[in-house]
């Protein structure tokens, strides 16, 4: 019930901004097409956060362009056809300025064709698909801080090798997403010499993983690569224990980061020898600026353990992302949607709180993170992502 | 004879013939509405049996179908198809290809998106009405609710596919009409579905009403109908009418035949019963008329007023004027002979009987109801006799009788013999007394015991019945001793007490029961046992009825028996005094030995000499341990050992024995745990030595036959009776455990499980001996529950009496009391024994010590010594003078005022009960049992010494 009326309410602000978008001193958006409801709400909390971290002191500082910055946000649910529909009703509204798409992959890749066709500005803060920042359009409207499948394929694999596995299993999810790890996967994995035992996919919403288990325990990999979004994660996870194979070490994407993945679980995390793919945690980025953003979150959010904020790299990916944003409109005195592109393929050097970019992008490439600021993270014993040393 | 009544036949069918039609006629119309009313019901539960059912199979098809396709929906193919938009065509096709959820062809599947869009679909050929997929859209992929419609556009399910708990899609069915998904169901009645507007859904019977048409009452003509709503449907039973009643019709006329056929066969009846009836009265009274003039008696009888009957009652009054004239001499003479005692029968020369008495009736009727029989077996027997005894069984109480027949011939008055009279008494009774009378007196012959009656009325009081056993005793014949006195069997030797004894019971008229010495006919003598009875006759005592018996042998078994007891109870005596010496003189020299071993402990040793000490102080407690064994167990042998009455702390027992016991189990490797239950008595009445002494004994042995594991005490009182309480105590160990066959001797002095047990874990065997009798003692007992290799449970339990604190004298408490010696104390040390004396020096040497042989010795040091002993050590055996003897001169004075109160501590060897109560009432403050421990020693006496100072600061 809470789900549709949130549902109603956003169709009704969507109505209300149609009416009042004509108005001179009205407010310029930012679109946000994310999950808040079905499979990776804390990943999609967690960008919404970001934005309207980096909202705030933006419209603090007086604005953009003399005008009030605000957030629109819509719920894609994870499925591609809602996304669509959403990028539809973003473009009618002219103020709307850039979408910050969501955690999932194949609705990002579905929403490209649109994207393009209607020329909006398309930040991603979390979908890691290769294709979807390497796709076929030019100009290419999208600009990613995150993951890219491509690079990240490349970390899971050396650090299944630095830890001697010769030979490893893939779990990945049946969607571009997967797809998409399943070609870096397989290629790395080639260039470092470690064997896949087998890949098994994993459906949304599947609830029986047993035979795969058997499989992969059957043909004795050393560990498990798994991509997927958390539900599906711990489906698998809670077969590895339920055939009492918690010891068998499982390298994941970061997928099962994105929501609820611990309560979800019927083992206790520590128990297992569960590595994560991470961008960033306030133990790993303790500059100032990274301080300064827990700060800020704790005075709009409430004091949280840091350890503890859910699906923290969604904040910081879209924190950067937005701030970005504001500086290419500042720089380029504009909204207009091309000159913002070329903006932003010639931003310079940004401190941003993941890294200082130099640059983040340029016009041959959208992705602003390589493997190097990849790391991998643990759970601790209260289901917190601990930063795990790596030697 | 002016009135004649009807006959019986018109009465009869006059007055039967209307009440029989009325009948009938209710009978018919009651039938005839109860078949109807039956007939109805049965026909209209069989039209809502048929709605029933089309309702029940309408919801199945609904509430199946939505089943399954939320099953499928739920299937994460369907659901992962809807986020793979790119790939799904690889796999969705084929899984919907696959789909088949009835039997009926041309279903249509289709899968939906969130926004209406079509992904798949099977079948789909139809256009659905817009008002239909406004309807299933909102309510399944706007409310995420299942929906199905039943209408004239066909039938359609949808169920949503659920993400996250909301329709992120939606599976679709449908069937273009009802018809087909509901044919294949078999019918009671025809069936009809129709919309509100009365369009016809479905049709059982096509060709009757064909789907699709407009259905209306009309219609139904000639059917009974019975319609029922169901959601926007109206269901309808159609039942032809002439079907219905088809039965009830044949019915009625099955039941017009019987009704038909009762009648003529009532009619019938009616008229032969009232002929039968006329012609049997009118037969009767011929037949009773005949029998009237022929003289037999009958009883008058009343009847209705028919002609017949009143024609018979005239009849019967003539019979009884006939038979009041009967002959009364005829009832005299019966009842004459009937009142005889004696039975009576008369016969004629024939054998015929003439006469018999109710007596002899009542007498054959017991015989088998045999009278010729009987009869006939009397005559046999007495043809030719006058008299004669007959045995006769008889039924009745299943005895033999005994009869006396007399013949007595039967003579008319010319002495002509017509027949013969026979008498007959029952003697049964008397025949039995007499052969109870020779049953006794023959048993009294036979008896083993010898019987002797005497009459006491006559003068003399002769002997008047001896039996054989008698003979047997006395060697006298029956001939020669009756009517002689007894007197003649007494002699010499026969203590004339006893004679004067019975004498005077004689006179009294008493019974009474002695020995005395009798002689025989041969004159050997014997003892006899003599009871002497009095028999009563009429209220008077005329004999007595003595039994004897010879009890010689018994006097010389008894007179034996009393000596040996005499000898047991001296050698015991022996022993008991053996053991107290004993024990004195084998814990002298332990004592010394144990003493010296103290000593030397406290010299300067190199570890070698150590070691030794060491082994030889612990074959010396062992060895104390062994004599103080064989000293209680001795003790209760001899039945000296007494138990105690005292209050103690039971808490406080059980903690020193845990903390005693903790140190060694520790060492070894066990756990000991201790449980109690002690219902919230701490103190109680009993004796705490033997109480430590049993437990200790078993924990010891629990210790000593465990190699790993634990050991574990329960401890638990209970309430019994009044302030008695029981203690019951387990100890249970995880030890070697006792075989089943061994465990029945294990508490039999001397035993241990086996003679390698004893090599092995050494021992006196006399722990669970001491420990038995203990328990016995203290009114309890104690078993053992053990397996071989499972470990052992003793249990023993005792009997103590509530106590409470107030009992218990504050303990003196004298580790905290103790100071460091710092004042030197004068000391006198009464002993004889110089060694014993060396050591008690040697330990308090940090003191000034004088030491006395004797108590002479030690009168005479109190007296002319000027210095004042702060303590007195006396020992008690001493030549001259002993040491309880010299405390009570100390403390009468004769050795000044200033010592009648100086604190005067026993040294004894004496370990037995009662020492240390002698040593109290002596006067003395304390005891100390040899051999005993430095550290009391010192503690005591310093005790005593800070005690008397007190006393004598505050006297003076």
């Amino acid at each position: 019930m809470r789900l549709r009326f949130t549902f109603w309410l956003l169709t009704s602000i969507t109505l209300s901004f149609h009416t009042n978008g004509n108005e001179a001193s009205s407010p310029l958006y930012i679109g946000i097409d994310a999950d808040f409801s079905a499979v990776a709400v804390d990943g999609g909390i967690a960008i919404k956060q970001g934005v309207e971290l980096a909202v705030d002191e933006i419209n603090k500082n007086g604005g953009l362009l003399g005008r009030e910055l605000a957030i629109v946000s819509k719920d894609h649910r994870g499925n591609p056809a809602r996304g669509i529909h959403n990028i539809k009703q973003f473009a009618a509204n002219k103020d709307v300025i850039a979408v910050i798409a969501g955690v999932h992959t194949p609705v990002a890749l579905a929403e490209l064709e649109i994207i393009h066709e209607l020329n909006l500005l398309f930040l991603v803060p979390w979908a890691a698909g290769t294709q979807v920042v390497d796709n076929q359009y030019k100009p290419n409207n999208v600009f990613r801080v995150s993951v890219r499948d491509a690079e990240a394929g490349k970390v899971l694999i050396q650090h299944a090798a630095s830890r001697g596995f010769k030979s490893v299993a893939l779990v990945l999810e049946r969607t571009g997403w997967g797809r998409s790890n399943e070609l870096s996967l397989t290629q790395a994995a080639s260039e470092m010499g470690i064997t896949i035992t087998t890949i098994r996919w994993v459906n949304w919403q599947q609830k029986v993983f047993e035979e795969d288990i058997s499989a992969i325990k059957s043909d004795k990999a050393e560990a498990i690569i798994l991509v997927s979004n958390a539900p599906e994660g711990a489906v698998v996870i809670n077969e590895l224990a339920a055939q009492n194979l918690t010891k068998l070490p499982v390298i994941s994407h970061w997928g099962i980061a994105s929501g609820n993945f611990i309560e979800r679980l019927n083992v206790e995390p520590h128990s297992l020898d569960l590595s994560v793919l991470q961008t960033f945690h306030f133990d790993h980025q303790k500059h100032v600026q990274a301080q300064q953003l827990l700060e800020t979150y704790h005075e709009k959010y409430g004091l949280i353990d840091p350890n503890a904020i859910p699906a923290v790299t969604g904040i910081a990916h879209a924190y950067d992302l937005v701030n970005m944003l504001a500086v290419a409109i500042v720089k380029a005195g504009t909204t207009d949607v091309d000159a913002l592109r070329n903006t932003l393929e010639d931003l310079g050097t940004f401190e941003g709180v993941l890294k200082t970019y130099q640059p983040a992008f340029t016009p041959t490439q959208h992705d602003a993170l390589m493997a190097k600021d990849y790391f991998m993270s643990s759970f601790d014993n209260k289901g917190n992502l601990v930063v795990l040393d790596t030697d | 004879m002016s009135f004649q009544p009807p006959p019986l036949r018109k009465r009869l069918l006059t007055s039967m013939l209307p009440r029989l039609f009325g009948l009938i006629l209710v009978i018919v119309i009651m039938l005839f509405a109860f078949t109807f009313f039956f007939a109805k019901q049965q026909i209209d539960a069989v039209q809502k049996q048929s709605i029933e059912g089309l309702k029940q199979d309408l919801s199945f098809i609904i509430n199946d179908t939505t089943r399954q396709l939320s099953d499928l929906a739920s299937n994460d193919i369907i659901i992962n198809s809807l986020v793979d938009l790119e790939q799904r065509d690889n796999y969705l096709p084929m899984f919907f290809r696959s789909l088949k959820l009835t039997q009926t062809r041309n279903v249509e599947f289709a899968l939906y998106d969130f926004s209406g869009e079509m992904v798949i679909q099977k079948n789909w050929s139809s256009s659905i009405s817009e008002k239909l997929d406004t309807a299933w859209q909102r309510k399944t992929l706007g409310a995420s609710f299942s929906f199905s419609s039943i209408t004239q556009n066909g039938v359609l399910f949808s169920v949503p596919v659920l993400l996250g708990g909301a329709a992120e899609g939606a599976l679709v069915m449908y069937v273009e009409s009802l018809q087909a998904l509901l044919a294949p169901f078999p019918r009671l009645t025809t069936q009809i579905v129709t919309e509100q507007n009365g369009r016809v859904l479905f049709s059982s019977d096509p060709e009757f009403i064909p789907p699709g048409s407009q259905f209306s009452d009309a219609d139904t003509m000639g059917y009974m109908t019975l319609d029922s709503r169901h959601q926007n449907l109206t269901l309808y039973s159609l039942n032809p009418v002439s079907t219905a009643l088809k039965g009830l019709y044949w019915l009625a006329l099955l039941m017009l035949a019987i009704i038909l056929g009762i009648i003529l066969v009532n009619l019938h009846i009616i008229r032969t019963t009232a002929v039968l009836a006329e012609n049997t009265l009118s037969g009767l009274y011929k037949d009773i008329a005949h029998r009237i003039k022929s003289t037999d008696t009958e009883e008058p009888v009343v009847v209705e007023e028919a002609r017949e009957l009143a024609n018979i009652r005239s009849a019967f009054d003539t019979l009884i004027s006939d038979l009041a004239e009967m002959s009364l001499s005829n009832e005299q003479f019966s009842d004459v002979i009937d009142s005889m005692g004696d039975m009576l029968l008369v016969v004629d020369e024939n054998h015929r009987v003439m006469l018999s008495n109710k007596r002899f009736d009542a007498f054959c009727e017991d015989q088998y109801g045999e009278r010729e029989g009987t009869v006939k077996y009397i005559l046999n027997k007495l043809v030719n006799k006058s008299a004669g005894e007959l045995k006769h069984f008889s039924v009745g109480d299943g005895l033999e009788k005994q009869i006396k027949w007399t013949n007595t011939p039967l003579e008319d008055a010319n002495h002509n013999v017509k027949g013969a009279i026979f008498v007959g008494v029952d003697v049964s009774s008397q025949r039995s007394l007499e052969s109870h009378v020779q049953i006794l007196s023959h048993a009294m012959d036979e008896a083993t015991v010898s019987i002797i009656i005497a009459d006491i009325k006559r003068s003399g009081q002769p002997i008047i019945y001896v039996n054989n056993a008698f003979s047997r005793l006395t060697g006298h014949n029956k001939e020669d001793i009756i009517g002689k006195n007894c007197r003649l069997m007494q002699g010499d030797d026969t203590d004339s007490t006893t004679t004067m004894q019975i004498r005077r019971a004689i006179s009294n008229r008493e019974p009474i029961e002695t020995t005395l010495l009798n002689y025989r006919k041969d004159g050997s003598s014997f003892y006899n046992r003599l009871i002497l009875t009095p028999v009563k006759s009429n209220g008077e005592v005329t004999h007595y009825i003595g039994f004897q018996q010879d009890v010689t042998q018994q006097r010389q078994a008894k007179r034996y028996l009393q000596e040996a007891k005499q000898k047991a109870e001296e050698s015991a005596h022996m022993k008991s005094g053996f053991l107290a010496s004993m024990s004195h003189e084998i814990r002298t020299p332990i004592h010394g030995i144990s003493g010296v071993l103290q000593l030397l402990s406290n010299s300067p040793l190199n570890d070698e000499q150590k070691h030794y000490l060491s082994l030889a102080t612990f074959s010396i407690q062992g060895l104390l341990h062994i004599v103080n064994d064989i000293l209680d167990f001795s003790k209760i042998e001899a039945g000296q050992l007494q138990i105690d009455h005292q209050p103690f702390d039971l808490l406080e027992t059980l903690e020193s024995l845990q903390s005693q016991y903790a140190i060694l189990c520790q060492e070894k490797g066990l756990n000991l745990y201790f449980h109690f239950n002690l219902q919230g008595f701490h103190v109680v009445i009993g004796d705490s030595v033997r109480f430590r002494q049993i437990l200790s004994n078993l924990i010891g042995n629990a210790v000593k036959f465990t190699e790993k594991g634990e050991i574990d005490v329960t401890t638990t009182l209970e309430h019994t009776s009044g302030n008695n309480l029981r203690l019951t105590c387990a100890v249970k160990d995880s030890g070697i455990g006792i075989a089943k066959e061994k465990q029945m001797g294990i508490f039999d002095v001397f035993t241990q499980e086996d003679l390698s047990t004893t090599r092995k874990f050494g021992g006196t065997g006399l722990g669970l001996s001491i420990s038995k009798q203990l328990c016995e003692l203290m009114n309890g007992e104690i078993h053992l529950d053990s397996e071989k290799g499972q470990g052992s449970t003793f249990t023993f339990n005792i009997m103590l009496k509530e106590g409470d604190d107030s009992l218990i004298a504050p303990q003196q408490n004298r580790v905290a009391n103790s100071k460091p010696s710092t004042q030197k104390r004068k000391i006198l040390i009464v002993e004889d024994n110089d060694i014993n004396q060396v050591i008690v020096k040697q330990h308090l040497s940090n003191h000034k010590t004088l030491s006395a042989k004797s108590g002479v010795e030690a009168l005479e040091a109190l007296s002319k010594m000027k210095v004042t002993f702060d303590v007195i050590l006396m020992d008690c055996q001493m030549p001259d003078m002993d040491g309880f003897e010299a405390t009570r001169r100390i403390r009468r004075g004769e050795v000044g005022e200033r010592y009648t109160n100086a604190p005067i501590i026993a040294l004894t060897a004496n370990a037995m009960k009662g020492d240390r109560e002698a040593c109290f009432n002596a006067g003395m403050n304390d005891y100390l049992s040899k051999p005993f421990n430095v550290q009391d020693l010192l503690e005591k006496v310093e005790y005593w010494a800070e005690k008397g100072t007190e006393t004598n600061v505050h006297l003076s």
